[in-house]
């Protein structure tokens, strides 16, 4: 982290997948995998730091817009969250997967909201069914006996 | 099991109570937690051990503060797991994930 930062971020969730790190980021990052288990949306353009992203919903109209601000395969990513519809300013979403034991924790944080923002009433109904369907496909395959090494 | 944990943990009237009072406001520390509750500062602390253990409580530590998050994921399993169905695309979906970890080195 480039400085600490004193204030609480909004949200933090975290969840527990048995996967390894590399797949948890793949999952994570590559549209045809969020297609799965993000209500269909998929993101365009390229994970490189400085680099713009578009997220799409099914019927191509745009979330949210996106500047990567860290990214670090498979470890951590950091980007701006900027609702197209909303004329609020972007706010930030974390991702750090850390490996424990034979499963990743996935830690989101999302912060820098403004203090009576609407944003941030539709991320908190987003994010819990977000993760709990990540957790799905990405586990799903182990009682398939296709367990991503 | 990890469902274990959380139906034990929810099966206190003082832990809801706190998860609700984190519902109100996320982020708190353990003093603003304690305000106005009936319970000694010990209680809360052991109650608040009990939610981290089960995932429904994330602690986050900010310069000498500690901030307490409600963390719904573990709650939101529960339900997808009765509720959501099993979906074949996933399953799909993943074996596209193995076989292109298997073609390259993972990164990117």
């Amino acid at each position: 982290m480039d400085k600490v930062e004193l204030n609480a971020p909004a949200f933090v969730y975290a969840i527990y997948i048995k996967a390894a790190p590399e797949a948890v980021w793949r999952a994570l990052t590559r549209p045809e995998f969020t297609e799965k288990f993000w209500w269909g949306r998929r993101f365009e353009g390229e994970w490189r730091q400085g680099a713009s992203l578009t997220l799409r919903a099914p019927d191509g109209e745009p979330d949210f817009t996106s500047e990567v601000l860290e990214c670090e395969p498979p470890r951590r990513l950091v980007y701006t969250f900027d609702v197209t519809k909303s004329d609020e300013p972007a706010s930030r979403v974390i991702y750090e997967i850390e490996t424990v034991g034979d499963s990743v924790r996935l830690t989101v944080t999302h912060d820098h909201f403004l203090p009576d923002s609407k944003v941030r009433d539709g991320v908190a109904n987003g994010w819990p069914g977000i993760l709990s369907g990540l957790k799905t496909l990405l586990e799903t395959g182990a009682t398939l006996d296709l367990k991503v090494a | 099991m990890e469902a274990d944990a959380v139906f034990k943990a929810l099966a206190d009237a003082s832990r809801r109570d706190l998860l609700d009072r984190l519902f109100d406001r996320n982020g708190q520390t353990l003093g603003e937690l304690t305000k106005g509750l009936a319970m000694s500062r010990q209680a809360v602390t052991k109650h608040l051990a009990i939610l981290e253990a089960a995932n429904l409580v994330i602690t986050l530590r900010r310069g000498r503060k500690k901030f307490h998050y409600l963390n719904p994921v573990p709650i939101q399993l529960i339900a997808a797991r009765w509720i959501g169905k099993y979906d074949e695309a996933r399953a799909a979906a993943l074996v596209d994930l193995k076989r292109e970890l298997e073609n390259d080195d993972g990164q990117g």
